[in-house]
This record gives C-alpha cells, sequence and structure tokens, in this order.
C-alpha cells in the first residue's frame, strides 16, 4: 500500500510541475524570455524531476522502481523537444553517477543511457510526429511504453553475459516501470492538453485527418500482428521448455533406475545362489525348500526339472505347472538349454496368476534349476540401505531433485528431506493414474514444479524441477521478444507516418495552399506539387481546370468592360460636362469635375438656371460604387432636378427628395448632398445639406474657410426627416467650393487621409485663374498626394464663382 | 478586413479591424445578414477600425433597421476620424454611440 502511495506521488510530480511550469510562462514577463532559455529553464526542471525519481525510487523485489524516465518524457511532449533531451541528459548523468551515494549498480549503464535516450526519443517525436504541438493523451501513453521498453532493452543488452539475471530484474521491474512512467506522462500530457483546450476555446474538430485515419488502423493492425506473433512464440518456447524439462527428468530418473535394478539383481541372485548350494547339499524336496524359504526371507522356491514342469514348489499349487505356458515364466527356460547359469527378473506380474507380483531369479543345476521369487516387501526391505541413499545428492538444476518412495509409498530417500513421509503429502495430486514419462504440474513446500516418474521395481521415482526455473529461458525469450516487437512496431509505425505525412499530407496541404490562392482570386497560380504521378496528375488537372476557368471569367470581363463602358458614357452624358457651361452669363463662373474610382461612381454633380436668375448647384455622394450605386445616382440626380425646377424652397427639395428616394429602398441604398440656390440678383445663398461634407467658402480678399452649417440626416435613409434651409450673403468675387468625401478620404501609401485641413491649405496657397484651373490643380495636388495606390473612392468637385449681380 | 464576432447568449459583439469600404461592406453586410435572428443586444466595436465609406455606412444603416424592434443595437470606440463622417453624415443621430 505504502509503495503504491508512493509510486503514485513520484508519477504526479511531473503532472504538477508542468501545469505550474505552463501558468508560470502565462506570466507577461516571463513570456517575453527567449524560446532556447525557456527551453533551457524547462529542461532543467525537469532534470531535477528526473534526479528526484532516481533518488526516492521504490524498492521493488530487490529493483529500484522510478518514474525518472517521466520527466525527460513530459518536458519534450509537452515543453519542446530541447528541453526534453536536457532533462534527459540532466538525469541520465545523474543517475551515472548516483551509484556513489547509493543507486544500484546493476542498472547503472542501463538506466543511465535509457533516460538519455528517451529524452532525445521524445523530442524526435514532437518535432517530427507531433509538429510540435501537444500530442493526444493516448499516444503520449504510447510514447512512455516504448520508452520504458528500450529502457529494459537496455538492461538485457548492458547485461548480455548475465542474462538470467538481468531477466530477474526487468521481471519484476517492466510491468510497474512501464505502468507507472507511461501513466505518468500520458497523465500531464492529458491535463496540459484540457488546459490549452480550454484557453484556446479549441474544438474538437468534427473532420478526421486523414493521417488520424490511418493512425488509429495501424495501431489496431500493429497491436493484433504483435497479439498474434507474441502468443506465437509464447507457445512454441512453452513447448521447448516442456519437452526440454522431461528430457532432463527422464535422463535423472533413468540413472536411479538403473542403480535401484542393478541392487536388486544382485541382492536376489546372491540368495538364489547361497539356496541353490544349500539344495545341492540337502536335496529339493517340499519340506527343505519350505525351509529355506523360511531362513532366507523369500516368498517362493521351486524346483523345476528339465522339462520345464514345477517338480517341487514351497507353494503346492505351482506343482506340475509348466514353465513353458506363460511368457514370463518360459524366459526361464534358457537354464535348462545351458546357455546361462542364472537368471533374474524384473519386478513383474507371473504367468500363473496376473494379480500377483513377482521378482524371480534362477540358477541351474546338473538337471533342471532352482528358481527363487519375492514380492517387493521383501526385497525392499533388503533394499532399503541401498535405496536409502539412491536420490539424496540428486539434484536437478537450482531447483529440481529426486524422491524415491516405496511400495508402501513411504519416502525412502529424498533430496530435500522429505525422507520418511507419504510421497501422496510431498506430491499432491499424485496416484495411479499418474503415466510414466509424462510431464506433469505440481506443487511442493508453496512452489510450483514440473515432475515426472517411473515405477520400477514396485518403487516410484519422481523427479522435479521448478517452473520457473525450467521455463526461465522460454520467459526470457518471451520478453525479448515482446519489447524488440514493440521497439520495432512502434519504428514501423513512425516510419509510415512519415512516408504519409510527407508523400502525402504535406503535399495535399501544399495543393490547398494553393488552391486558397486561387480560390483568393489570384488566378494566375500555377500548382507545381509533383512529387509523385498522383499529385503530379492532380496539379495538371487543377491547372487545366483554372486556366480554362480563366478565359471565361476573362470573356465574361470584357463583357462586362464593354457594359460598365457604356454606362460611363450615359452617366457622363447626364452630367453637364460642357464648360464654359454657360457662355452668355457674366455674372458668375462655374466648373466641376467627377472622376469615378471604378467605371461608373456613386458621385455626381449638378447646376441649372432656373426662373433666368437663379443658379441652382448640387454635388451628392451615393453610398456604394458601380452599377447599383450608378443607377441610384440617375434616380436621385432626376427626383432633385424635378422638384428644383418646380419651384419650391431649397430645404423641401430634400425632405421631398428623401420621400421619394425612400421609397422601395430595399437595397438600403442613400445619397449624401449639398445643394444651394444662388440668387444672381442679390447674391443670398440659400442652401440645405443632407449628410454632405461642408463647402468651402472664400469672401472677396479673404481665404476659403469650413462654411459653418448644420448637418442634415443623408437622403434615402429614413422616412419623414425634415431638413432646414441656411443663407448667407455673397458679394461679387466671393467662392464656393464643393467636393466629395473622395477627396478628403483619398489615401496615401503610409495610411494617411489628404484630410480637411490640406484641402483648406492648398486651395489658400493655390494660385488660379478661373473656376476651372482651380478644380484642375487642386485635382493635381489630389493626385500627386496618393500616387502609387489605388482610388478608394469617386473624386468629384463643383467651384462657383459670384462675379456680379445680375442686372436686368 | 478582419470581422471578429463573439457570442454570449443573445448578444453580439462585432469587432472590425481595417477599412469598412465598397470592397470589404459586403463581406460585413454577408456576415450580419444570417446571424441577427436570435440577436437580442448588437454591439459593433470599431476599436481597430481606420475608415468607414458611404458603403459602411449603408450596412450600418441596414443593420439598423434590422435592429429596430428587436433590441439594442450600439457602436463602441468610435475613433476621431470615424466620429466625424458620422457627424457629417448626421448619422450621429440615429445610431447609439458610445
Amino acid at each position: 500500500m505504502e509503495t503504491i502511495m508512493k509510486l503514485s506521488l513520484i508519477a504526479v510530480v511531473p503532472v504538477v510541475v508542468s501545469v505550474i511550469l505552463h501558468y508560470l510562462f502565462k506570466i507577461p514577463s516571463l513570456n517575453r524570455i527567449n524560446y532556447w532559455v525557456k527551453q533551457t529553464i524547462i529542461g532543467i526542471v525537469f532534470g531535477l524531476i528526473a534526479i528526484m525519481g532516481t533518488e526516492f525510487g521504490v524498492s521493488v523485489a530487490g529493483a529500484t522502481l522510478n518514474a525518472r524516465d517521466a520527466a525527460p518524457l513530459c518536458a519534450a511532449m509537452i515543453f519542446g523537444g530541447p528541453s526534453g533531451i536536457i532533462a534527459g541528459f540532466i538525469g541520465g548523468i545523474e543517475r551515472w553517477f548516483a551509484v556513489y551515494w547509493g543507486a544500484g549498480t546493476y542498472t547503472r549503464l542501463a538506466c543511465s543511457i535509457s533516460t538519455c535516450i528517451v529524452g532525445i526519443f521524445g523530442a524526435v517525436l514532437k518535432k517530427y510526429m507531433f509538429n510540435n504541438k501537444i500530442p493526444n493523451a493516448i499516444y503520449a501513453l504510447e510514447v512512455g511504453i516504448v520508452g520504458e521498453t528500450i529502457h529494459m532493452l537496455m538492461v538485457f543488452v548492458t547485461n548480455i553475459n548475465d542474462a538470467v539475471n538481468a531477466f530477474a530484474v526487468v521481471k519484476a521491474c517492466t510491468v510497474p516501470l512501464i505502468t507507472i512512467n507511461s501513466t505518468a506522462v500520458a497523465l500531464a500530457v492529458f491535463v496540459l492538453k484540457a488546459i490549452e483546450r480550454k484557453e484556446t476555446h479549441k474544438k474538437r474538430s468534427k473532420t478526421v485527418a486523414i493521417s488520424e485515419q490511418i493512425q488509429k488502423g495501424l495501431v489496431a493492425l500493429l497491436i493484433l500482428a504483435f497479439a498474434i506473433t507474441s502468443q506465437f512464440m509464447f507457445s512454441v518456447q512453452d513447448g521447448i521448455a516442456k519437452s526440454d524439462s522431461l528430457t532432463t527428468l527422464t535422463s535423472n530418473l533413468e540413472d536411479v533406475k538403473a542403480e535401484i535394478d542393478a541392487n536388486s539383481n544382485a541382492n536376489l541372485l546372491e540368495i538364489t545362489g547361497k539356496i541353490k548350494n544349500e539344495v545341492i547339499e540337502k536335496g529339493y524336496d517340499d519340506e527343505t525348500l519350505l525351509k529355506l524359504s523360511k531362513k532366507y526371507s523369500v516368498t517362493e522356491i521351486n524346483y523345476v526339472n528339465s522339462d520345464g514342469i514345477i517338480e517341487y514348489s514351497t507353494i503346492s499349487d505351482f506343482i506340475g505347472y509348466d514353465m513353458t505356458s506363460g511368457a514370463q515364466s518360459n524366459e526361464f527356460m534358457c537354464l535348462v538349454d545351458g546357455e546361462v547359469t542364472e537368471y533374474v527378473q524384473p519386478y513383474q506380474q507371473i504367468s500363473y496368476d496376473l494379480a500377483t507380483y513377482r521378482k524371480y531369479a534362477g540358477a541351474s543345476l546338473e538337471e533342471g534349476f532352482i528358481q527363487v521369487g519375492y514380492s517387493a516387501d521383501e526385497f525392499q526391505w533388503d533394499l532399503a540401505s541401498k535405496v536409502v541413499n539412491s536420490a539424496t545428492h540428486r539434484h536437478i538444476g537450482e531447483t529440481g531433485g529426486m524422491l524415491v518412495a516405496n511400495q508402501q509409498g513411504i519416502i525412502d530417500s529424498s533430496s530435500n528431506g522429505k525422507t520418511g513421509t507419504l510421497l501422496e503429502f510431498a506430491v499432491k495430486g499424485i496416484s495411479k493414474d499418474i503415466k510414466e514419462n509424462t510431464l506433469y504440474k505440481m506443487e511442493m513446500d508453496g512452489e510450483e514444479y514440473y515432475y515426472s516418474l517411473i515405477r520400477p521395481e514396485g518403487y516410484t521415482i519422481v523427479a522435479f524441477i521448478g517452473t520457473n526455473e525450467a521455463n526461465v529461458s522460454r520467459d526470457l525469450t518471451t520478453y525479448m521478444n515482446v519489447f524488440m516487437e514493440v521497439v520495432i512496431f512502434a519504428c514501423l509505425f513512425i516510419l509510415i507516418y512519415f512516408m504519409l505525412d510527407r508523400l502525402v499530407v504535406r503535399n495535399f496541404k501544399k495543393v490547398n495552399g494553393l488552391l486558397n490562392d486561387i480560390t483568393g482570386g489570384n488566378l494566375d497560380t500555377v500548382i507545381n506539387v509533383k512529387p509523385n504521378e498522383e499529385f503530379t496528375d492532380l496539379s495538371n488537372g487543377i491547372n487545366t481546370t483554372v486556366n480554362a476557368m480563366k478565359e471565361w471569367i476573362d470573356e465574361a470581363n470584357r463583357r462586362i468592360d464593354n457594359e460598365l463602358a457604356y454606362a460611363k458614357d450615359i452617366q457622363f452624358a447626364s452630367l453637364p460636362t460642357v464648360f464654359p457651361a454657360f457662355p452668355e452669363r457674366s455674372e458668375f463662373d462655374i466648373y466641376a469635375s467627377m472622376n469615378p474610382a471604378k467605371e461608373v461612381g456613386g458621385d455626381f454633380y449638378d447646376f441649372y438656371i432656373i426662373n433666368g436668375t437663379t443658379l441652382v448647384f448640387l454635388v451628392a455622394d451615393v453610398s456604394g460604387k458601380g452599377i447599383p450605386a450608378a443607377l441610384f445616382m440617375m434616380k436621385a440626380k432626376s427626383i432633385i432636378k424635378t422638384y428644383a425646377e418646380g419651384g419650391i424652397a431649397v430645404a423641401d427639395i430634400l425632405t421631398n427628395a428623401n420621400f421619394n428616394l425612400c421609397e422601395g429602398n430595399d437595397a438600403g441604398m442613400f445619397v449624401t448632398c449639398f445643394i444651394a440656390f444662388l440668387d444672381l440678383k442679390t447674391g443670398e445663398l440659400k442652401y440645405s445639406n443632407a449628410g454632405h461634407n461642408k463647402p468651402l467658402i472664400k469672401k472677396k480678399d479673404g481665404k476659403y474657410e469650413y462654411l459653418k452649417c448644420k448637418n442634415g440626416f443623408i437622403l434615402g435613409g429614413m422616412e419623414g426627416v425634415v431638413y432646414k434651409e441656411e443663407s448667407l450673403m455673397m458679394e461679387p468675387g466671393d467662392e464656393i467650393f464643393l467636393y466629395t468625401d473622395g477627396v478628403v478620404e483619398a489615401t496615401n501609401a503610409d495610411k494617411e487621409l489628404y484630410g480637411d485641413p490640406r484641402l483648406e491649405n492648398t486651395l489658400n496657397i493655390m494660385s488660379y485663374e478661373d473656376c476651372e484651373t482651380m478644380c484642375k490643380k487642386l485635382k493635381e495636388d489630389v493626385d500627386e498626394f496618393y500616387v502609387g495606390c489605388p482610388q478608394f473612392d469617386d473624386i468629384t468637385m463643383l467651384s462657383v464663382k459670384f462675379k456680379k449681380y445680375f442686372k436686368f | 478586413m478582419e470581422i471578429i464576432k463573439t457570442l454570449e447568449g443573445n448578444k453580439l459583439t462585432v469587432a472590425l479591424k481595417g477599412r469598412l469600404d465598397t470592397t470589404t461592406a459586403p463581406e460585413l453586410e454577408g456576415e450580419l445578414k444570417g446571424s441577427l435572428d436570435d440577436i437580442t443586444s448588437l454591439v459593433m466595436d470599431f476599436k481597430d477600425l481606420e475608415y468607414i465609406s458611404s458603403a459602411g455606412l449603408r450596412v450600418l444603416l441596414q443593420v439598423s433597421k434590422i435592429m429596430n424592434g428587436k433590441g439594442e443595437y450600439k457602436i463602441v470606440n468610435v475613433c476621431a476620424d470615424i466620429m466625424e463622417v458620422f457627424e457629417i453624415t448626421g448619422f450621429i443621430d440615429i445610431l447609439t454611440i458610445e
């Protein structure tokens, strides 16, 4: 429990530190720090966490568990590659020297190197696979697993001459180390990713990237391949381990069996020899045989004549039995043939009665032979002193040994102090059904063992070996195989991802970028993404389509240009453009000009004489430009003229025109207008303003100044607006200048406006003979101001000079 | 021109950046036309707006007509140049400008 608590605490540290660092670098003064300085700081902080991991590791099964590798991975995954590499090297180098103050030496090299490698690994992935973004937690988890797998492989590689011990360390560490480190990385990444998402209000994209789709498929496929190959490898290794164990056990069993057999045979042959000698001396009638059987503690003695018939026996039923009638008894006929003088059989069923087991030996006489048989109880008593040591020194491997149990099931000899106990207590699950020379599993003193047995001479010989020891090669191979596969599959995954990114995704992005250019209006963009056949085809296809489109657009543009030119002609034709406009009138001079920003503009001016003595002049600006503005302008112009010629007051013209222009104005167009009546008899100027720029007025011998006038609302914007009339007296020599915002809002490259003050100033320092030269010179000055920049708005000017009173 | 829309419930804030003229006004009109249905409060932030032309004024007027009776409509952070345009055109009297 304490171990789990400690390990969890170690795993949580990188998470907490990541969050703190994230918020620290949000502080503006810290955020401004140079990238490399930041990476170094983060690298050092996580390096210290790695050191903490080393120093506060938890000892489990003789190996020290820690979360050292999680620190450089967190730094790399969350904050950037360089910090991960720095943290990795700090952690790795400190681990190397940590042996001087207590860290383990066995995995010194492996731990040092792998912490450095893991930092570099994280940095490479961050840059090339995750495009310097924080990856999803699931990928962080996978990176953690692969990183720790590399660590485990390093333990093997650096202790290759001591594979069994290295394996013991790896076996104890693998699961907890991989779990704790990958969980720590995944957790930190998960938390930071969540914070980042919250801060940027970034929602998960609904569309799935091609790389993501393939990544998912690839991960599933690799896991499947990994599971199948690992399982296959394990099964093969398991089979080999079991067969090897059985071979080892069997050869040991055969050795002990041979020893017991030899002792047993020698014992019975010795007894038989003694009995033979006594029979030669005393004769072989039933009575003598019975006495001898008691003397030598044997079960039976038979005399068989040269025809193979039992003539005398300690067991009266056997008398008259023909030895040739049974396979077992027939073997003894070799004594009659004179081939051998003595013969001994293994303990087995007898031909006369299959329910009875005996061990027989025979010795030939001059005629016939003597056969001695005894049951297991009797000969095991004789053999006890020989058997007792038969298994004592028999050790199999480091954990294995042997047991020899007698007919009663009591262990007579053992390699592990089990002598005297019942076999069925020592070897759980043992029974008559257990076959000879077959591998079984059992538990003894809490350990698991493989065992095999044989049953010679009524004994049961058991050989056993610890499953861990028997399987060490299998487990080692399987672990190595799993580790290598993890690394190989990770490499494969990264490689496929790279290829996909380089060959497909990047090119798609390039094509999309160029397509955006085209969509953005640059039809001259040529798509030249040709890394392979498919993209070459795609590029060529798009280029052909765009070219075809371009031709169509050019065609359409030419048509529109023609139409706009017509429209411009019509618009211009509606404006008075002949100057001098009233050559017969000497009371005033007037000049006006309009330069549209596009082909047709929204500005207009107008002037005419009503009642012979009143000069009406106006300048107006329709919202927007182009055809819609021009159409609205024509309407406004004719409405105003109609009302003006109707002889109503100047303000009423605007009030009425507004009413008409609001009608059916769904497009929300509007027009600003300054209109004035100059009474040529009195010089009185009556004027009204509908949201238009204030005109400039100049008294004779004075300077141009902005006219102080009220601003009414624009025309066409809102129904029911009532416009006000104002007036002033003009004297001969006075001038008034009307214009549109295209003049004052002309903008140069520095984004400066021409502006009201400059307009006023220019008019005052300029020298001119009449209204026409004044307008033209001013236009030149404005053009000069924004030279090289596009003309945003129509530029319209109207200048009137009152020269003398009208006289009848 | 850049249009940044921030929606909080029924309150829409539209921040404009750059020039609102003949070329960009249709873009703003298109952006707003579809998104004013459930809006009861519309704030136009002119903090980063450099210039407004008559075409831009037209869009403001159109929006004003849509918002009329639906709820609040105001324009904030208007710079001096644009304020002058509002004064000249009389928009200052019909728009809520803060």
